[in-house]
C-alpha cells in the first residue's frame, strides 16, 4: 500500500490485511492501494523459511538494507513507524534534521530537541490534542536557508505509562493497539489531527527551542532562559545530518539560533507548559 | 519493473544510450529503487548533474540528497587519508591507498559519488607489527574478534583485523598484498610498488593498471558480488582512462605478471556482455566470447531487487559464492572454513539473518 505522509510518500509491501486496517486508522484519508511513485519503499517479509512455521519473525527491508532486528509479527506497527523515520534520517539530506518534537501556534514553531525517553513525544502529543498544530513528535525538518519548519502527517509514538496518561487526558483520541515488550517497552501510536487540518499547515518560522524535563516532584513550572551558545550546543547533541549537510547546515543553524529564544523547562503538568508556550507565542509577558 | 539493460545504460556513462531516458514516473520509481539498492544513486546523480532539469521533479531531491551524502563522505575520506598518512610517516612506514580511497585521492572519473565504507591501504608486510602497535597507541582500536576470526585474519588472510578510529569512527583495513597468500596467487608487489603514482596532494595510489587489477580481483575472487555492478562500472571507467596512454596488451601483461590471465579473460567476457565497450569492439586486440563463468557473473552481480526482477539469480549467486571461496583458499582450508562458516550460513537460512546478532 502507499502512505501519503505529506512531505514523503512511502510504499509498504507485505502487510497483512489486519495491519493494513491499523495503518489506515493511523493515516486517515492518506492510504492508497498502490501508486506510481514513492520516495521510500519498505518491504515487510518473513525473515526465513523455517520461521514461517516456527516462532514466526518479520523482517523489514528498506531499499537493500535491514537496519533493524526482525521482530514478532505482533510488534510490527512500532517497527514500521521506526522504519519510516529511518528512511528520512538515512536518505534525506536536502533539509536539516534534528531529533526533536515540533508544535506550532500563532504561526510560530516551538522545537523540543531531545533524545528518546525525555518525554518530548508525550508533551508533543498532548499539545497536538490541545489546540496546537503538531508538525512532528520525532523530527524537526528544517528548510535550508529559510529555517522554516516542515510538517509531516504521521502519528506520534507513546511509550509505557505515557499511553495511559494520554488516554486519560484525551479519551476520544485515536490510539492504536499497544505493542507490548518491544525493545523500547510498550508502544502505542496516536493520531492527533485530521488530514484536512494537516493540509492547512504551512511551513513555519521557529520562535523558541525548549529543552523539556519531566519531573514528577516539581512543585511548579521552572523556566530558565539559556543563552544562544548553550542553546546551540545542546541542539547539536540532537542533530541527525548536520555533519552530512555541512556548510549549508552550519549557515542554517546559525540563522535559526539568532531567530529563536532558548529555554530549559522543568514541569510536572503538561498544561503548565501549554500555558507558558501559549503566552510566549501570543506575545504576552513571561513571568 | 525495469530491465537490466536499461539499468546498465543508466549507470554506465560510456553507454551509447546514456542519455536521460524519457520514461513515465512509474519507471522512474523502479529506477530509484534499483539505484538505491545497488548503492549507485549518488554516482548516477553526479553523472546527470548537468541535466538535472530533465529528471522528473519527485526524483530530484533524492539525487540532491545522495550527492550531499557522497560529498560528506569525500570530506571524511580526505580527512582520514591525511591523518593516516601523517601517522604512518612518523614511523617511516610507506603506504599506498587502495580502492575507493585511491579513486577519491586520484580523482579518477568514477570517484564522484562512489560510496564505500572502509579505507584500505597497502603496506609492506615487515612493517605490519610496527604499524599495528603504533595505531593501537594513537587513537585506533581493533574490534575484539572471536578466536576463529582472529586466526582467519592472522594466518590465512592478507590483512590485519579492521581498525576503527575512536574519534571519527573511520574504519581502516591494512593489507600487505591484494589477495590472501594461501590463495596461491602471487601478486607482483614489487611491480605494484614501483609503479605507484603520487597525487598532487602527495598521496600514493596504485597506477591505473593496478587499480584495474585490484578491482577485478575484488570482483572475480570474492564471495559476495551483489554490489558487483559497481565494481564493473569502476573497472570500465579505469580502463578508458588507462587506454589514453596504454593498450590492451600492456593491461593483459599486468594481469599476467600476477598470474591472473584467466581473470583477465573472464573480466573481458563480462565487460563485453554487459557494457559492450568500444575497446572490445571492431578490430579490438581482444575479442572475448561468453563462457559459463562469465554468464554466471553477468546474472549474479545485479542487486537482489524486486524492481529488477527479484531473486531469479540465486543459482548463479551460489555458484559465484563457492567459486570465490575456492579460488582464494586451498581446498583443505576451504572445507574447514566452510564447515565453520557453513553452519552459520545454514542457521541463518533457517532462522533468519539475525540469529547471531
Amino acid at each position: 500500500m502507499l502512505i501519503d505522509a505529506g512531505l514523503y510518500r512511502y510504499r509498504i509491501n507485505g502487510l497483512s490485511l489486519d495491519y493494513k486496517d491499523q495503518v489506515r486508522r493511523l493515516y486517515p484519508n492518506s492510504c492508497y492501494p498502490s501508486g506510481e511513485w514513492a520516495d521510500y519503499q519498505i518491504d515487510v517479509t518473513c525473515s526465513s523459511l523455517l520461521r514461517r512455521y516456527l516462532k514466526p519473525q518479520t523482517a523489514i527491508n528498506i531499499e537493500g538494507q535491514q537496519p533493524f532486528n526482525p521482530i514478532r509479527p505482533d510488534k510490527l506497527l512500532p517497527s514500521l513507524e521506526w522504519a519510516m523515520n529511518w528512511c528520512v534520517a538515512a536518505f534525506e539530506h536536502s533539509r536539516l534534521l534534528f531529533h526533536s518534537g515540533v508544535v506550532v501556534k500563532n504561526q510560530q514553531a516551538i522545537l523540543f530537541p531531545a533524545r528518546s525517553g525525555s518525554g518530548k513525544s508525550t508533551l508533543s502529543t498532548y499539545l497536538g490534542l490541545n489546540g496546537w498544530q503538531l508538525f512532528s513528535d520525532e523530527m524537526a525538518i528544517i528548510e535550508l536557508g529559510s529555517t522554516r519548519l516542515q510538517a509531516v502527517f504521521r502519528p506520534t509514538s507513546l511509550k509505557n505509562e505515557s499511553i495511559s496518561i494520554i488516554r486519560e487526558l484525551s479519551p476520544n483520541a485515536t490510539i492504536s493497539q499497544t505493542a507490548t515488550a518491544t525493545h523500547k517497552g510498550n508502544i502505542a501510536h496516536v493520531r492527533t489531527n485530521t488530514r484536512a487540518q494537516f493540509d492547512d499547515y504551512k511551513p513555519t518560522m521557529p520562535s523558541a527551542v525548549v529543552f523539556v524535563n519531566f519531573d514528577p516532584n516539581a512543585e511548579q513550572l521552572k523556566i530558565i532562559e539559556l543563552d544562544k551558545s548553550v542553546g546551540m550546543s545542546h541542539m547539536l547533541l540532537n542533530q541527525f545530518n548536520y555533519h552530512i549537510v555541512g556548510e549549508a547546515a552550519f549557515d542554517t543553524l546559525v540563522k535559526l539560533v539568532n531567530e529563536v529564544r532558548f529555554f530549559d523547562v522543568v514541569y510536572r503538568n503538561m498544561s503548565d507548559v501549554d500555558e507558558f508556550l501559549t503566552d510566549f507565542v501570543e506575545g504576552r509577558p513571561l513571568d | 519493473m525495469i530491465n537490466k539493460s536499461l539499468f546498465v545504460s543508466l549507470v554506465d556513462p560510456y553507454s551509447p544510450s546514456a542519455d536521460i531516458p524519457n520514461q513515465d514516473l512509474k519507471t522512474w520509481d523502479s529506477i530509484l529503487r534499483v539505484l538505491r539498492s545497488s548503492q549507485l544513486l549518488s554516482s548516477y546523480a553526479f553523472n546527470v548533474k548537468q541535466n538535472i532539469a530533465d529528471i522528473p521533479t519527485p526524483l530530484r531531491p533524492h539525487l540532491m540528497s545522495a550527492m550531499t551524502f557522497a560529498d560528506a563522505q569525500e570530506r571524511q575520506v580526505r580527512h582520514a587519508a591525511n591523518l593516516i598518512q601523517m601517522q604512518l610517516s612518523k614511523i617511516n612506514a610507506p603506504l599506498i591507498f587502495l580502492k575507493g580511497t585511491a579513486y577519491t585521492l586520484a580523482n579518477t572519473t568514477n570517484a564522484k559519488g562512489r560510496l564505500f565504507s572502509d579505507i584500505d591501504i597497502l603496506v609492506h608486510k615487515q612493517d605490519m607489527p610496527t604499524i599495528e602497535g603504533y595505531l593501537l597507541n594513537n587513537g585506533w582500536g581493533i574490534k575484539t574478534l572471536d578466536d576463529y576470526d582472529e586466526k582467519y585474519y592472522r594466518d590465512w588472510s592478507h590483512e590485519l583485523p579492521p581498525f576503527t578510529h575512536f574519534e571519527t569512527g573511520t574504519n581502516l583495513d591494512i593489507h600487505h598484498t591484494l589477495l590472501p597468500p594461501i590463495s596461491g596467487y602471487q601478486i607482483d608487489l614489487k611491480d605494484l610498488w614501483s609503479h605507484k603514482v603520487i597525487t598532487e596532494q602527495a598521496y600514493a595510489v596504485p597506477s591505473l593498471g593496478y587499480m584495474i587489477l585490484h578491482s577485478s580481483i575484488h570482483l572475480l575472487l570474492n564471495e559476495d558480488v551483489d554490489k558487483g555492478l559497481r565494481d564493473l562500472i569502476d573497472i570500465n571507467h579505469l580502463i578508458y582512462a588507462y587506454f589514453e596512454n596504454n593498450d590492451m596488451q600492456s593491461l593483459k601483461a599486468i594481469f599476467a605478471r600476477s598470474g591472473c590471465e584467466n581473470e583477465f579473460d573472464l573480466l573481458s567476457a563480462i565487460l563485453k556482455s554487459l557494457l559492450n565497450p568500444d575497446y572490445l569492439n571492431d578490430g579490438a586486440a581482444v575479442n572475448p566470447t561468453p563462457t559459463f563463468a562469465s554468464r554466471m557473473y553477468c546474472q549474479a552481480l545485479f542487486p537482489d531487487c524486486a524492481a529488477l526482477g527479484g531473486s531469479s539469480a540465486s543459482f548463479s549467486r551460489a555458484w559465484v559464492y563457492t567459486r570465490g571461496h575456492l579460488k582464494k583458499m586451498p581446498k583443505g582450508i576451504f572445507f574447514k572454513h566452510i564447515a565453520h562458516k557453513g553452519y552459520r550460513t545454514v542457521a541463518k537460512k533457517l532462522f533468519g539473518d539475525f540469529i547471531f546478532r
